[in-house]
């Protein structure tokens, strides 16, 4: 669920290829997600799953990797 | 192939070159393209579809509008049957969706998949004609599919003359009460030609669009190539990185940036490693000030012509400067364009003296056809003598070079966006928590302004900042959504009880936000 939230979210815009490597996808150097539309992208997920991500969780580089992302936000909404 | 429409159309321009230069690189985006060739039969097949799905010269067609060769291809579509386009940013909520379709009097649907299941169960009754999904076959629209089984062979239809609507810009997701711009096919090449003379532009540019299509100055440099025989390098999305390593791999030679763009490239480009640039011929900043630092950075490691415009969706760009040729007016936005006269009003109506600041005011061939359907607010806007009041602050000198002294208009500018504060202020009032609030820009190295909000609560009420973006996140765009939240006690206000604006930063300095 979360990862077909995330996926669809992310494609609002534009389609990410079919083979795409959710482990090494960067959606931030690769622009699907901007410094515009950062703010709106996390907020969307804190919300959606009822979780908080950290400012240092932010900052992380490791979490600029979709793969990483989802596997947060599904540790932290089944930790609740 | 039938040629229905009069030579010095949109539509008429570009298919003339799609004639001249057939195999002529016409479009670059993202991996693909197109010739001159291709792109004239998809735009073809695209206006039968249009047309044979019952489109009509007038009709306003809603799209949440991505980067991409379809998207440029529907542009001329568009202008070739006459009918107009209501862009909108894909992010935005489904209220400010309904709000710009109907003050656009959108009649015609054409979105992606996510865009429709978004609106699922909404009434938009007034969307009543076509309805195209671009990425998926689903119930109740098209597909792809049924654009490119078209003919290949241009419709054959009632004249065209260039006075038909051609983009209605949408004043940035307003929820309050939208003005959109509408520009009609004549302002779209009076000011593609403006520019060309303007630059120096020619048909052997490489000419690279890096902003959102949904906003006029990617729309400018994607119809302007198509229009000279030149070839548009489209960028669906941006970084800085992105940027430069398209400039060298598609051999940009110009270019139009918003100056966040630059501000975020100027180390990069330091660094031994960034890509080669050195096909670029021209760079012009746009839609804020650039820094003074950030500006004199690049005069600095620039090798090409280095230029700022201003001006303003309405009038277009109204001066320019290039920073090598006036090395000694650095901090000015420059001299009008031959096109264009200004003026600098006292808040009475009448002219400052030189060196005076005050309104700026244009009067400009290249000025737009009005608010869509709000003749009454179109010439509240303007002086009885035709000036355009844009809402900013400035002054001339004695050698006719402007400088920007500030915005009059409550505006936000981020990452070259414009945020109307009312409309965050307007979303954060629907939280019962909330007893006042303040939209207003905050400075940020990267987009140049974020926004940023200052909250009251009622007595005995408490909210979170998560609360408030919650919030902002549902019912507003990804550029309006808040960086920073403060808490206050109370507005800062004048003797009259007036909100005080520009005393926020002073009562939030030291805050976290």
């Amino acid at each position: 669920m979360v990862k077909n939230f995330i996926l669809n979210y992310i494609q609002r815009e534009y389609a990410l290829s079919e083979n795409i490597d959710l482990d090494t996808f960067n959606y931030i150097k690769t622009g699907y997600v901007d410094s515009i539309g950062l703010v709106q992208f996390i907020v969307t997920l804190e919300e959606e799953f009822n979780v908080e991500i950290t400012d240092e969780e932010l900052a992380d580089e490791r979490y600029q990797i979709l793969g990483e992302m989802i596997k947060l936000i599904e540790s932290k909404a089944s930790a609740k | 192939m039938g040629i229905a429409s009069k030579l010095d159309t949109v539509a008429g321009r570009f298919y003339k070159n799609v004639n001249r230069v057939p195999d002529k690189e016409a479009i670059w985006c993202d991996g693909e393209k197109m010739t001159y060739r291709q792109l004239g039969d998809f735009v073809s097949r695209y206006a039968n579809y249009l047309v044979s799905h019952g489109v009509k010269r007038g009709d306003i067609i809603g799209i949440p509008m991505n980067n991409s060769i379809e998207s440029a291809a529907l542009i001329m579509a568009a202008a070739s049957i006459g009918a107009g386009l209501a862009p909108i940013n894909p992010t935005i909520s489904v209220d400010q969706v309904d709000t710009a379709f109907r003050s656009g009097k959108a009649k015609h649907l054409i979105a992606r998949s996510a865009f429709y299941r978004q609106i699922a169960g909404r009434n938009m009754e007034y969307l009543n004609g076509l309805k195209l999904c671009l990425d998926k076959k689903i119930d109740g629209a098209d597909s792809m599919e049924d654009v490119k089984s078209q003919s290949t062979v241009r419709p054959s239809l009632e004249e065209i003359d260039g006075s038909e609507t051609l983009i209605l810009t949408m004043t940035s997701g307003s929820t309050g009460d939208p003005k959109p711009i509408e520009l009609t096919q004549n302002n779209k090449l009076k000011r593609a030609d403006a520019h060309v003379r303007l630059y120096s532009i020619t048909e052997n540019d490489r000419i690279l669009a890096a902003t959102p299509l949904y906003h006029s100055l990617a729309e400018r440099l994607v119809i302007l190539p198509l229009l000279i025989g030149a070839t548009s390098i489209l960028l669906p999305r941006f970084t800085p990185q992105i940027w430069m390593n398209c400039v060298e791999q598609q051999k940009v030679t110009f270019t139009i940036v918003v100056s966040a763009q630059l501000s975020q490239m100027v180390q990069l480009m330091s660094s031994p490693f960034a890509p080669d640039l050195s096909t670029m011929r021209s760079i012009v900043s746009s839609s804020a000030l650039l820094e003074s630092h950030v500006r004199a950075e690049l005069i600095d490691k620039l090798r090409c012509d280095f230029n700022e415009m201003y001006g303003t969706s309405e009038c277009s760009t109204i001066t320019s400067i290039n920073f090598h040729e006036a090395a000694h007016k650095t901090n000015s936005v420059g001299k009008p364009l031959p096109e264009a006269k200004i003026r600098i009003l006292k808040d009475n109506g009448t002219e400052t003296e030189i060196g005076e600041i005050g309104e700026i005011a244009c009067k400009t061939e290249l000025i737009f056809n009005g608010y869509y359907g709000m003749p009454e607010m179109t010439e509240k806007t303007f002086t009885k003598e035709g000036y355009f009041k844009t809402g900013d602050l400035g002054r001339v000198d004695e050698d006719g070079y402007l400088y920007f002294c500030g915005r009059k208009k409550e505006i936000i500018i981020t990452g070259g966006i414009n945020v109307y504060p009312k409309d965050v202020e307007s979303a954060v009032l629907t939280l019962p928590e909330v007893k006042e609030c303040a939209a207003f820009p905050y400075l940020d190295e990267r987009l140049g302004e974020i926004v940023a909000l200052a909250v009251v609560c009622k007595d005995g009420q408490q909210l979170t900042k998560r609360a408030v973006q919650f919030c902002c996140a549902k019912k507003l765009a990804d550029f309006q959504q808040p960086h920073k939240v403060f808490f206050l006690k109370e507005l800062p206000k004048n003797a009259m009880g007036k909100l005080t604006k520009n005393k926020l930063p002073e009562a939030v300095a030291g805050m976290q936000g």
